[in-house]
């Protein structure tokens, strides 16, 4: 009889702290990056996140669901400029920044880390002869 | 007994020889041997732990291994040839390729941190390179 609790304790204490560590953790599920096409429409920008971390990187817009989104791009290095168009993978976070209210983008605006970032250079589209 | 008794010293010999050689990088890693280096970029930055990192980027002239130099210096040129010292290690950075406009947040390279830097009068462009001497890092 008392064999059993005696055993049981520990798988017991060790599951508890399990529990309370998933509880306390501010880990979040992995999210598969995306791609988008993301226009820049700010200057770099050093900020303080929601979350208390400091961050550089630009405003930017893009589309999603037929509805144009604003997010912070956060980039290591700014190597970009205003008006650069890119295509960015990367994923958002469950962070956000707050900026100077400007014409579109007011309250908070959410983070999206950058893993890769390139030019979007559009190509003509090809258009066959007429015959 | 007896072959315990000689056995035990050469096991431990035998698993330190193992723990050094699966804790040491490659030997050349640690060399500070002279390296003929083609920068192929101006005055550069990688992020290195959210870390700023100035130097340039440069491909070895003997095999043509890409390698980031780290370093002050200010003065040289995109296509010097230059002869550095120093050791390297392989890391991951955040780095911005500026010939293919490429930002990349995970890119795993060769940063060699530069001890001694100097113009290299190479047999192709003698006389073109800078003869400046950036010696500095003595502690990396």
């Amino acid at each position: 009889m008392r064999v059993i609790p005696r055993a049981l304790l520990p798988t017991v204490l060790i599951g508890l702290a399990f529990v309370h560590a998933r509880c306390q953790s501010q880990l979040r599920p992995w999210v598969p990056p995306q791609d988008v096409k993301a226009k820049i429409v700010s200057e770099a920008t050093f900020v303080r996140t929601g979350l208390g971390e400091y961050v550089e990187g630009y405003l930017a817009e893009y589309e999603s669901e037929f509805e144009t989104k604003t997010v912070f791009m956060v980039l290591e290095l700014p190597c970009y400029r205003l008006g650069d168009r890119l295509i960015v993978t990367g994923r958002l976070t469950d962070d956000s920044v707050r900026l100077p209210p400007r014409d579109r983008t007011e309250g908070r605006i959410p983070v999206f880390v950058v893993d890769r970032a390139v030019p979007n250079i559009p190509t003509a589209p090809v258009i066959p002869a007429l015959k | 007994m007896k072959i315990r008794r000689a056995l035990g010293p050469l096991t431990v010999a035998l698993l330190a020889g193992f723990l050094a050689a699966c804790r040491s990088g490659p030997v050349d890693a640690w060399g500070s041997r002279a390296r003929t280096m083609l920068l192929t970029s101006g005055p550069a930055e990688i992020s290195l732990s959210s870390s700023r990192v100035p130097g340039y980027w440069a491909q070895q002239v003997e095999d043509g291994q890409e390698f980031f130099l780290y370093t002050r210096a200010r003065s040289f040129e995109k296509g010097s040839r230059v002869r550095v010292e120093g050791p390297f290690g392989f890391v991951t950075a955040s780095v911005y390729l500026e010939d293919k406009g490429l930002y990349m947040r995970y890119y795993r390279l060769h940063v060699l941190v530069v001890w001694r830097m100097a113009g290299d009068d190479g047999p192709s462009d003698r006389g073109s390179a800078p003869r400046e001497e950036a010696n500095h890092a003595r502690h990396p």
